[in-house]
């Protein structure tokens, strides 16, 4: 690989699981720093700026997993992997909520990790790219009308731009490419996340939940992106 | 054991009604015969005391009249004017006399006659010709006055009484029985929400609990009931941590071993031979390790009721033909649109491990094929081993059942088959094993059918 290596930041507590996982991820060809806590975590970014993604666990010593995420979000919009040995409870929602992107299980294979990390990368290089020049306006409200611009990787509510994950961005975009139909969260799953029949769906439902906070009028009564309920997600163009 | 004897055998309700019942015709009968017999004796009693007391006056007017010189018994006799029904005879000097003529036939009974002989008075009842009289014998002078009093209305009298007591009696028993059954009834309404919020609890609601009840008797099965509940979540909880737990406790070092072995063998060809094949029985093994805990754990969660995903209608022949990817050699044979419902993770999981059990004792699958009929689906899937002996079929579906049975040979986790049936329990359906057509095993797994979701949404 020519191109500058990707920048990857681990938080985890355990240090033979940061340890291995540094020593697996560098030979799969990434830069990889290590953070033992969030809080060294945080201060990582403050002092060398953004990582390319960060790989998160959840059960950390000290501030938690979750409020890393939500400290992370208020600054950043750097795709976040997280980690997680418990997928029964109510953790992966949760950490979901606070603005991760995904997440891998314990015990994972590091192939797991990388297949997330390839995606995210996918996503965040095919937004930029050259998709052609084009604006979806969803909401045309002549006061402050809601304009997707996939080309420019912007979505602006009147003047004023809405600070989208790159992941939601994604999101809206495929929900954008055929209004008025309906697609699954399979679909969705697998278009945005790279995931196949054996996805966790809730990772959508979820992401739909975050995307409309930010360009729905009122979140709890959605107008742009609606459920249709059984089969999946629908973008309705006013 | 005791012995059964179902024909006697009666609900709680049947039984109230019962002691209801048999206590009211108790009290009924007892109070009806009471009530007969003592005003029977009342009613006689009185009677008697009537007859006597007219018998006397007359027998008075008679014994005046007889006093009286050249006075014949007859004409004494007739002095009286008795009430209509009312006979009187008089026996004076050795003969017998009468108002209206009496036969011997209507002559008073011997031990009567014998007691006023002996100057005694003497009452008796006595029928002549079907009709009851008190018959009172007075002794005279000279002979004996007897007066036949009858006492027709009075018999009649005490029967309509019986009558009366017996409908009474009658009448209050079943009233009692139906008091009993609306008792019954109400007795047991407040145990019908018990036994919906039992059921409802195990069938997985564990936050339902029974409102209080202002009746103090009740309040008491209310709040056992309760606390029982509570003991019961809480342990449930607990053993929801400790699986919590385990989880990570086990899942953070595997994840290390996993992580660096893996690294290991990115750089296989840098090792020598001896400790490259000692770095392959680790690799082996530890996937094993790591499918043992995955099985085990699911089981622990599927027993427990927890899952992460929610139940959803799936197209049976998209979902087999995911779990079926890379696997050419297996006949498909199903059609797309035939729905379950269920959760996607759990089944695929269920049916990964019948295909992997397949792999290890049966020679790999040969034929998987759906049919459906108006309420259930059934999945059959075929394999080319050896079939299952038919003693051992039941017992593979028990964990940890690999070393005891003949297909124990190659090594599974021995949680597989066990994950299979509980999950197809948790889904209301069922896994058997039986023999294949051609040979080999057959694994039949049945699951209730469900609406497709378009079907599902027009309901709506």
């Amino acid at each position: 690989m020519n191109r500058v290596a990707v920048r990857l930041l681990i938080v985890e507590d355990d240090d033979r699981v940061r340890a291995s996982m540094r020593l697996a991820l560098e030979d799969e060809g990434y830069a990889v720093s290590e953070a033992p806590g969030a809080e060294d975590a945080i201060e990582d970014l403050a002092r060398h700026g953004a990582p390319d993604v960060m790989i998160v666990d959840l059960m950390l010593g000290g501030m938690d997993g979750f409020s890393c995420i939500r400290h992370v979000r208020q600054s950043s919009d750097v795709p976040i992997i997280v980690v997680s040995a418990r997928v029964d409870t109510h953790d992966v929602v949760a950490a979901l909520e606070a603005g991760a992107d995904d997440y891998v299980t314990k015990p994972f294979q590091i192939k797991e990790i990388t297949a997330r990390l390839r995606a995210l990368r996918r996503r965040a290089s095919a937004v930029g790219g050259p998709g052609g020049p084009r604006e979806v306006v969803l909401d045309s409200d002549p006061d402050s009308p809601l304009v997707l611009s996939i080309a420019a990787g912007t979505v602006r509510r009147g003047e004023r731009p809405l600070h989208l994950t790159l992941t939601e961005f994604r999101l809206l975009c495929e929900l954008a490419t055929e209004p008025g139909r309906v697609l699954s969260r399979q679909a969705l799953l697998t278009r945005v996340w790279d995931r196949g029949f054996f996805g966790d769906e809730r990772i959508v439902d979820v992401h739909v939940r975050r995307l409309r906070t930010k360009i729905e009028r009122d979140p709890s009564d959605p107008r742009i992106v609606t459920t249709v309920r059984g089969l999946g997600y629908r973008l309705d163009v006013a | 054991m005791w012995p059964e004897t179902p024909a006697l055998r009666l609900g709680l309700r049947g039984r109230v009604m019962l002691t209801f019942t048999l206590g009211a015709a108790l009290v009924s009968v007892l109070l009806a015969v009471s009530v007969f017999t003592i005003s029977r004796g009342y009613l006689l009693d009185q009677r008697e005391r009537s007859a006597d007391r007219l018998a006397s006056a007359d027998a008075d007017v008679v014994r005046a009249r007889l006093a009286e010189p050249g006075t014949s018994p007859q004409d004494a006799l007739a002095a009286v004017d008795p009430p209509t029904g009312t006979r009187l005879l008089l026996f004076s000097r050795g003969s017998w006399y009468t108002a209206n003529g009496v036969t011997e036939d209507d002559l008073p009974p011997d031990d009567l006659r014998d007691s006023v002989a002996d100057g005694e008075r003497a009452i008796a009842p006595l029928t002549v010709r079907d009709v009851p009289y008190f018959v009172v014998g007075i002794p005279l002078d000279d002979g004996a006055f007897y007066e036949f009093t009858p006492v027709i209305e009075l018999r009649s009298t005490i029967q309509i009484l019986g009558t009366v007591l017996v409908i009474c009696a009658i009448a209050a028993t079943v009233a009692a029985a139906l008091v009993g059954r609306w008792a019954s009834r109400r007795v047991l309404q407040p145990l019908r929400p018990i036994s919906q919020t039992a059921a409802s609890i195990a069938g997985g609601s564990l936050d339902t609990r029974l409102p209080g009840a202002d009746d103090r008797d009740l309040d008491v099965i209310v709040s056992s009931f309760n606390s029982m509940v509570d003991s019961l979540q809480q342990r449930i909880e607990r053993e929801r941590r400790f699986v919590g737990d385990v989880t990570h406790e086990l899942r953070t070092p595997l994840t290390t071993l996993v992580t660096s072995v893996e690294v290991m063998r990115n750089h296989a060809d840098e090792l020598p031979d001896r400790p490259r094949q000692a770095l392959d029985l680790i690799v082996s093994e530890l996937d094993h390790l790591r499918g043992m805990l995955d099985d085990l754990l699911t089981l622990a969660r599927t027993e427990a009721g927890l899952h992460h995903d929610e139940e959803e209608p799936l197209d049976l022949h998209d979902l087999l033909t995911h779990v079926l990817t890379g696997r050419p050699a297996v006949a498909l044979d199903a059609e797309p649109g035939v729905y379950v419902r269920g959760r996607k993770l759990a089944l695929v999981r269920a049916f990964t491990n019948l295909i992997d059990n397949a792999d290890r004792h049966g020679g790999g699958l040969t034929r998987v094929s759906v049919t459906h009929d108006a309420d259930a689906v059934t999945v059959h899937l075929d394999d080319r081993g050896q079939g299952v002996p038919a003693t051992d079929r039941a017992q593979i579906f028990e964990r940890f059942s690999t070393g005891h049975t003949a297909r124990g040979a190659a090594s599974g986790t021995g949680l597989g088959l066990a994950l299979v049936a509980e999950t197809m329990a948790v889904h209301h359906g069922a896994v058997e094993c039986a023999d294949a057509p051609g040979g080999g095993a057959r694994f039949t797994v049945t699951l209730p059918l469900a609406a497709s979701p378009e079907d599902d949404e027009q309901a709506l």
